[in-house]
Order: C-alpha cells, then structure tokens, then sequence
C-alpha cells in the first residue's frame, strides 16, 4: 500500500515551485505520514489523515494566494489597465442591474408599510437585496464582461482572469440563492408581520 | 536628502514564540513537535508559511532529516535557531520589557 500524500506531492511538484516544495509541501506531507503511520486505531488514523489534508489545503491556498500575486507583476500595465477596466464595468454594471431589479420592490414598500407601522424601513431594504443580486449578478457580470472588452481585443491572460471570475461570482450567486435569498425573505416576512405564536 | 536610519528586524509575536520554543529545546525541532509545544497557538496550515518566512529572515535554519521513518516517506525539516535570531528575540524581549507599562513604575 502507497504511503498518504504521496499522489499529492505528485501533483503539488506540478504547480509549485522547488523552493515552496522544500520549504512547504514537504515538510507538511512529512508530518501528514509520520502521523498516519504513529496513529493508533482506525478513528486515529483517520483523524492524523483529516488533519493533515487540512493543513495541506491551507497551505496549497497560501501558495495560491502568492502565486496570484507574484503573476500580477508579471502582467504588462495594458493588461493590467484592461483587467481593471473590465472589473470596474462588471461592478458597476452588477450595481446597476441590481439597483434596476430591486426598483419593483421599492414601489410597493409603502403599501407594505402600511400593513404594518412598525416595521423599520432600513431592515426592510436590507432584506430585499439579497433577491436582487440573484437578478442583477449575472446580468451584470454578461453586461460588464462586453463592455469592458470593447476597446480592443483582449489578451489570453485576462480572459482566463475574467474567467476566474466569473467562475467565483457564480460560486457567490450559488450561496446566495441557497442560503441567503430563503433567510433574507423569512426576515422580510417577519419584519413586516411579526412572529405568529 | 536625509538618509533613512536601516530598519532593525521585525519579530512578530508568532515569530518569538517559535524562537522561544527552538531556543529552549538544544536539538532543533520539527514543525508538528513545535505545534504540539505551543498549546495550540501555532496551527498546522500555517507554521510552515512563517517557518519559511523566518528562514528567509535568517533567524532559523532547517535540515532535512537523514532518513525517513517509514520506506518511500518524505524527509521531515528540523529547524534550529540562528545567532541572529537568538540575538534578535533577547533584543525584543528586552524592549518588550522596557516599554511594557507594568514595568515602567
């Protein structure tokens, strides 16, 4: 049987470099097998293995997080310049759409206040704008992606950036119609009639 | 123009701790011995990270282990402390001590 973590340095060794192997991933890998191999017991074992592949995340991350950092001052400044661009028109077009889809809503608030006086209006405005991002992001990040690509064509490094992106902002859309679009009404709902016994 | 005065090295409170623990125990030690010493306040994900940083500050230094305990394992790191970061973490705790409140009365 192969020892734990030996298909992980495999392929860490792929994408980071030998210094962060020697200085990093080694030495954590090192730690994930002597504990595996001192546990005692299954639960030990998986428990030295859980905790180990943790410490290997975080690690991974950081290295991540370096990595995006040293590769931005590898970037030409019209790369950075058009990076920027487009993630200045993605926000502002998200906050656009946002605000345009939450418009409806705002309409018929005094007629909602009305049901009930003591209903505090900032709250209210708060809880409805979980349900507008879920509208406004993707609109906002399509409408933003064109606009900041209309200058000039776009270089291979900052379509995969944008990409990464987008690829975040829908993880953030997936949480928010998930768990915070569902809470957000709920507390509208309260806010606006009270708790039923 | 003025010249800058050279800044003396920076020790965070991570930083002395690790120094503290590595001065303390003659041998060198691994970074999972250092994270059993410290009682929890240096976390697994993140030792090596500042392990790194302190070797590239000069005040430890790592060897890799001769052999590895088990057949085909990775060779663990043992750090020991440097003069310079012996002699840096006597300096911050002396200023520690100096401009500590408690010991200004």
């Amino acid at each position: 049987m192969s020892l734990p973590g030996r298909r992980l340095h495999v392929l860490a060794a792929r994408v980071c470099s030998e210094k962060t192997m020697k200085q990093l991933i080694d030495p954590v890998l090192a730690d994930l097998q002597v504990e595996h191999a001192s546990a005692i017991g299954m639960r030990g074992r998986w428990l030295a293995l859980l905790s180990g592949y943790v410490a290997f995340v975080k690690v991974m991350l950081w290295c991540g997080a370096r990595g995006t950092r040293e590769a931005w001052r590898d970037w030409t400044a019209d790369d950075q310049r058009a990076l920027n661009r487009t993630l200045l028109c993605v926000a502002g077009a998200t906050v656009f759409a946002t605000s345009l889809f939450g418009l409806p809503d705002l309409f018929h608030l005094p007629d909602m206040l009305s049901i009930n006086a003591h209903a505090r209006l900032e709250r209210l405005l708060l809880y409805l704008v979980p349900s507008a991002v879920a509208l406004g992001l993707p609109a906002g990040v399509a409408i933003g992606a064109a606009l900041g690509a209309t200058k000039r064509a776009q270089s291979r490094r900052v379509i995969t950036a944008m990409c990464f992106v987008a690829l975040l902002l829908s993880i953030a859309s997936f949480v928010n119609i998930a768990w915070v679009v569902p809470h957000a009404h709920q507390s509208f709902r309260v806010e606006l009639v009270g708790r039923f016994p | 123009m003025a010249r800058r005065p050279p800044q003396p090295p920076r020790l965070s409170a991570v930083e002395s701790l690790i120094l503290d623990l590595l001065i303390a125990n003659d041998d060198g030690m691994y970074g999972l011995q250092l994270v059993a010493a410290s009682r929890r306040r240096l976390k697994r994900g993140t030792i090596y990270v500042t392990l790194g940083r302190m070797e590239e500050k000069g005040f430890i230094t790592s060897r890799q282990e001769a052999a590895p305990a088990e057949a085909g394992g990775l060779p663990r790191r043992l750090y020991e402390p440097t003069a310079l970061g012996r002699r840096v973490l006597a300096a911050w705790t002396a200023a520690a001590q100096h401009f500590s409140p408690r010991f200004a009365q």
